[in-house]
């Protein structure tokens, strides 16, 4: 008796969790290096132990009180920037995959391809060309020029719009055409089919796509570092690797701190998130 | 009139009204292209929300001109440069490497790095004297006149020193000694100014000081270079060279004089790299390994990915949240930090990963593995790190995705009596296929430029022995193209990079055609759902 | 509807222009200055009105930025300009400096490495910095450093060199030879002996220069600047240093380790040496350590190479005289050079300095010492094509990665073959084939 209830849980759940638990292994071995090494007196992340031989909170300290580290002013920046150019580029891509799922027109596979694909382009000097555009702008329009969260704002606003747009569409195209239908008979128009039925519905999609982007903005370096000048307006990642990261060395206990202090809202809203995503599962029941 | 209709107009009143107000702005500053941007921009926000044929356009325009403006644009910036040669000695444009040259001035040997205390006086039209203390007795005096004035300008006298008995210069009857702030405020029209002593020497303020004198050093009073438009010519009128432009250098007695400026040099690039024999080598080889990885990167994240995700796409799993949200954490650690941990994961010596393989060793006997320091194991490595790195992504991916496809069908397939795997392989997969297919080729074109992750796991290594250039087994192309770029003969070149870029994009242009028409097929196959 | 359409265009131009004109109302206001500016400037000027301060830009990385910040204060009062210093990430000058300056946007001064010193001047975005009396004060490696085609293009603030730290509980201190070294190791009974980067799948040609450079090996010839058509890299010597490495290897003197590895190799213990330079000081300082000379090739001091910061002149400054004035009269001041000392500690290039530092800090006068028999790394553009040969070389024999391409067919079987193929690939990379 026991044993066949044993089997059939594993059949159903049991090997879910085997997996799981494996995968978990394999997905947070490293970052424990990471937590640990946070907290290490000489933190090394080429290290060999998993448990460093001092304890020490300085990583941490150093974050919160130097005031010539105002690492939680970056962080506030970070997910400012992160937050509202991931928004708008979720919202973005919803108009343009709405038009993509529910409009009929010449060439919509064809725009829809053109915007994937221009997307993937390679751009080596990509950086020269944006700075280059952006002191041109900056004399006119110095409030969203170089140095300021409103230009590296719209350049990240450039960034997915394609590949979100795709994805946005594939899973509007998931949603019945019966419903918008029945909405067109009532008299309703595109706009208020679009935020009255397609994108309530869409939310899921929504939610994935705003983490994804909101991750990519996260930890991007390189434009941010070209933007960003004043120390106060840095992001975390322009600010550790300026002050700390050097030629040969760099400060891997902060690092550490910092990645981990920088991650944990991300983790925490992720848990958050899954009530969104999830919802997605009782809004796929309306479909049919 | 509708609240809709109101506000469109209200908004591209605003826009519009916002637009006209920069034109004459953007003109006083002369930039030409962001000109030509607006205009286009005005135009197709006016086109698309005046006119009611496109409606679709109305949805597409506002992400259309952002992706247009920093996608579109560096992707253009990024053609043009592969048609230049845009390398080191080669970044400005031939007027401002002119200028330069023009401003370089010659001092003969025996007179470099003479010194002496210069004082500024000014008259009473403005016009600057410098005057330089040479002894007790002797204070060289005469008008400070600019580069071009100095063959005509008359020599400094000797006269008697200005100082008083204590110290102190007294200004000639008429003119003012200018001091500390004063000079500097001056500081870019007096820089330009020269006293001439002789008909080959003259003197330059080479400091200006805060306190009292300003420091002066003696030049030649020939400017090193001048340029003859007209010819096309410049003079070294150091050696009396006469230096005619190759192009993108002036040649003097054979040799190029620094800085070069940028030129368009047509297909020159492309040819260099198909023709290189050097290069070809190497390209076959980077290329083939490219495929490689991006091939099986993309293979083993997505496979991992959507394991998890239909391990967990199960009601009423315990944990399911938790596990959800430890699959995400690899993607919020910054990949420069756990590369590195996983670099240290590696090491051959003390690696964690070495010591748990270490049973299977000695199970087998073999020789421990030698992570990123062999062909083999490096590949592997970097794939391994790579399937980490990614699959956080594809499992968000597919888990929306999977919810997308109505249960009703796999519980339809249940009624049919298919097992769980037989759905899930004829049913749920090539639904799933249909939607998640464009981002396995969007993660195909990013692993194909994944630099990133090269450049701090391998650096491209371990080499490859007895190639003419450096490369290593586990470089891509984009970072085969930056090795090629930063190591160039002399410095960077990066035109040439650019148009290897410009290769890359055609070949991911291709095989995204190619797969794009196969999406289409199952797309016709499985319905557009 | 047509029609409509129609009126509702006309509607919008004129709003536009409405507001339009309401917005350039309050704009000409603000506009005017500038576009009055020129007549307003000779008028006033008889009346000798101050023109607003001269403003020069310097851009420096983040530790000698806020050293600078509090003390420019001084000068700004006395000279009456505004200096304003701009954070920047150190390697991200290089690129922006070059981007920045022809668009007419860049610095006036920046702090940069000397091994920029080539591409920045032959780019022509560097000026010519005529050290005049401040010369004598600096060291001549410093110099040499910034020296390229005949001028110098920096002042020198600081210099960098690597050394051999020691585990002062495992060993008494570094010996003059390698054999004793290996003694030393030995007696220890530690796993590893020397940790050095530049193996362990990391190439590192800087690390690796006193090992094909310390006996009469050489990149290029130096001859008041360096010479890229004279290549030393495969010379008689140079192929004797690289076989040397090639049995320190093999005897398991010097460990197969990268950066990071040779760090964790000393700081627990299973190394009690480590190759490297000033900035690990805080790293090393998980044992007890000491620092020495590096041990000597065949009776040849070990020659690392020295990396020099300074700082330069764009020449694209509008304010050239005010910027040299800048830094020779106030930024190579002892005391200036001290306060950028006490935010950063690197090795004193001035001797004042030297002076200062040497009395309170006797590693830092070990490292000195180090850098004074070491060589300034290239700076000529060409230095590009030498990091991936030469770090691909030195890596091969230092993981005894010996053997054939399958590709080519070209077969890498001793340390002479490596240094040779490398000497090879640099000569061809600057041929330009």
């Amino acid at each position: 008796m026991e044993t066949f209830n044993f089997l059939k849980w594993f059949k159903e759940y049991g090997w879910r969790h085997l997996v799981g638990i494996t995968f978990v292994l394999f997905a947070i071995y490293p970052i424990l290096f990471v937590v640990t090494n946070s907290f290490a007196d000489f933190a090394n992340l080429a290290n060999s132990k998993l448990i460093p031989d001092g304890f020490t909170l300085k990583h941490y300290k150093k974050l919160s009180g130097d005031p010539l580290v105002p690492y939680f002013t970056w962080l506030f920046n970070t997910y400012k920037v992160a937050i509202i150019a991931s928004l708008f580029n979720v919202f973005l891509g919803t108009l343009a995959a709405y038009a993509f799922s529910r409009l009929q027109f010449k060439g919509r596979r064809a725009s829809l391809l053109t915007l994937v694909i221009v997307q993937m382009f390679p751009a080596f000097l990509a950086f020269v060309a944006i700075y280059l555009l952006f002191f041109q702008i900056s004399d006119i329009l110095p409030f969203m020029g170089l140095g300021t969260h409103l230009g590296l704002i719209l350049v990240y606003l450039g960034g997915s719009i394609g590949f979100n747009s795709w994805l946005i569409k594939g899973f509007m195209d998931t949603i019945s055409p019966s419903l918008d239908e029945a909405a067109k008979v009532d008299g309703a128009n595109d706009f208020q089919i679009f935020t009255k039925i397609i994108a309530p519905l869409a939310r899921p999609i929504l939610v994935v796509i705003f983490v994804i982007t909101f991750i990519g903005i996260y930890s991007d370096y390189i434009l941010a570092a070209i933007f960003l000048k004043d120390k106060n307006l840095w992001t975390v990642a322009v600010g550790i690797n300026t002050v700390f990261v050097d030629d040969f060395n760099a400060d891997w206990g902060v690092i550490a701190a910092s990645s981990v202090l920088a991650a944990a809202p991300i983790a925490t809203l992720f848990v958050f998130f899954q009530k969104q995503i999830t919802g997605g599962l009782t809004a796929g029941s309306v479909k049919g | 009139m509708k609240f809709s209709s109101i506000l469109r107009y209200a908004f591209l009143g605003i826009f519009n009204a916002g637009s006209v107000y920069l034109i004459p702005l953007i003109i006083t500053f002369e930039s030409w292209f962001l000109l030509s941007v607006l205009i286009f921009i005005m135009f197709l926000i006016n086109f698309t929300y005046l006119t009611d044929k496109f409606a679709a356009l109305k949805w597409i325009t506002p992400g259309v001109i952002f992706m247009f403006s920093f996608v579109v644009f560096p992707a253009a910036y990024n053609t043009y440069v592969s048609f230049t040669n845009w390398s080191t000695g080669h970044i400005l444009t031939k007027t401002q490497a002119i200028d330069l040259l023009e401003a370089r001035t010659y001092t003969p040997e025996d007179q470099r790095g003479v010194e002496f205390d210069i004082y500024i006086f000014e008259d009473d039209n403005q016009e600057y004297y410098f005057g330089a203390d040479l002894n007790e007795n002797e204070f060289l005096f005469g008008k400070a006149v600019s580069q071009d004035l100095i063959k005509e300008a008359t020599f400094a006298r000797h006269e008697p020193s200005l100082k008083n008995s204590s110290g102190e210069i007294v200004p000639p009857e008429g003119f003012k000694l200018l001091l500390g702030k004063d000079q500097i405020n001056l500081a870019n029209k007096l820089q330009e100014l020269s006293l001439v002593i002789d008909t080959s020497t003259r003197a330059q303020l080479y400091k200006i000081s805060v306190f009292g004198s300003s420091t002066g050093r003696l030049l030649s009073t020939s400017q090193r270079y001048s340029y003859d438009s007209d010819n096309d010519i410049l003079y070294d009128n150091s050696t009396n060279a006469t230096c005619s432009s190759d192009g993108d250098n002036f040649l003097c007695n054979g040799e190029s004089v620094d800085p070069g400026w940028r030129v368009f040099v047509g297909s020159e690039n492309y040819k260099k790299l198909f023709s290189n024999q050097r290069i070809r080598g190497p390209l076959e080889l980077v290329t083939k390994w490219t495929f490689q990885f991006a091939t099986l990167t993309v293979f083993l994240a997505f496979s991992v990915g959507l394991l998890l995700s239909i391990t967990l796409n199960k009601e009423k799993l315990k944990f399911k949240r938790l596990y959800r949200a430890l699959y995400i954490l690899p993607y919020a650690i910054p990949a420069f930090v756990s590369v590195l941990v996983w670099k240290g994961l590696l090491n051959p010596d003390y690696g964690v990963i070495n010591t748990w393989l270490d049973p299977f060793y000695t199970f087998f006997d073999i020789e421990p593995i030698k992570w990123l320091k062999t062909k083999e194991s490096a590949r592997a490595a970097v794939l391994l790190v790579n399937t980490w790195l990614g699959f956080p992504y594809m499992f968000l991916i597919t888990t929306g995705a999977l919810q997308s496809i109505p249960k009703e069908l796999t519980e339809a397939a249940k009624v049919d009596g298919a097992t769980g795997v037989q759905s899930f392989w004829r049913i749920t997969f090539p639904l799933l296929m249909v939607s998640i297919s464009p981002l396995l080729i969007g993660s195909f074109a990013f692993n194909f430029n994944n630099f990133t992750l090269i450049f701090l796991l391998s650096g491209g290594g371990p080499p490859v022995i007895g190639s003419e250039v450096a490369v290593g087994w586990t470089d891509i192309l984009i970072s085969f193209s930056y090795r090629l770029a930063i190591s160039g003969g002399r410095g960077n070149l990066f035109g040439l990079a650019s148009s290897v870029t410009i290769i890359i994009f055609g070949i991911v242009l291709l095989i995204s055609a190619l797969s794009f028409r196969y999406t289409k097929r199952l797309e016709r196959i499985y319905g557009n759902i | 509807m047509k029609r409509n359409k129609l009126r509702y265009l006309v509607i919008l131009v004129l709003l536009s222009l409405v507001v339009t004109a309401c917005g350039g109302g309050s704009d000409t206001a603000s506009d005017s200055p500038e576009t009055t500016e020129a007549p307003q400037e000779t008028l006033a000027a008889p009346a000798t009105t101050s023109p607003p301060p001269v403003k020069l830009v310097v851009w420096a990385e983040e530790k000698v930025a806020t050293a600078l910040d509090p003390l420019v204060g001084a000068y700004e009062a006395a000279a009456g300009v505004d200096i304003e210093v701009v954070v920047y990430d150190f390697g991200q000058i290089r690129t922006d400096v070059q981007t920045a300056g022809p668009a007419g946007e860049g610095p006036d001064v920046f702090l940069g490495a000397h091994d920029w010193v080539g591409e920045l001047a032959a780019n022509g975005v560097v000026a010519p910095l005529d050290l005049g009396a401040v010369a004598s004060d600096i060291f001549e490696v410093g110099v040499q450093g910034f020296s390229y085609g005949g001028e110098v293009y920096g002042f020198p603030y600081a210099t960098e060199a690597i050394a051999m730290y020691y585990n002062k509980s495992l060993v008494d201190g570094v010996p003059t030879s390698w054999a004793d070294v290996k003694a030393s190791c030995d007696a220890a009974g530690t796993e590893l002996c020397v940790g050095a980067p530049g193996g362990g799948g990391g190439g590192d040609a800087y690390h690796m220069h006193p090992f094909f450079g310390s006996t009469g090996g050489y990149i290029f010839a130096f001859d008041a600047g360096f010479d890229p058509s004279d290549i030393g890299l495969d010379n008689d010597q140079a192929i004797a240093s690289a076989e040397y490495l090639d049995s320190l290897v093999k005897d398991g003197t010097v460990a197969s380790t990268d950066y990071g590895a040779s760090m964790s190799a000393f700081q627990e213990g299973r190394a009690p040496y480590w190759m490297t330079g000033p900035w690990a000081r805080g790293d090393a300082s998980a044992v007890d350590y000491g620092v020495a000379l590096i041990p000597q090739f065949d009776g040849n001091a070990a020659t690392p190479f020295v990396g020099v910061r300074g700082a330069m002149v764009s020449s694209f400054s509008d304010n050239k005289v005010l910027a040299q004035s800048f830094i020779l009269d106030f930024f190579a001041t002892v005391e200036v050079q001290e306060a950028m000392y006490n935010s950063d500690p690197r090795l004193p290039a001035t001797k004042s300095l030297f002076a200062i530092v040497e009395a309170a800090d006797p590693i830092a006068a070990q490292f000195a010492a180090s850098a004074a028999n070491g060589i300034p790394m290239p700076n000529i553009p060409e230095m590009g094509s030498v990091w991936g040969p030469v770090g691909d070389a030195m890596l091969i024999i230092r993981d005894q990665n010996y053997g054939t391409n399958e590709e080519t067919g070209v077969t890498v079987n001793t340390a002479t073959d490596a240094i040779k193929l490398a000497a090879e690939q640099v000569r061809t990379a600057i041929a330009g084939g």
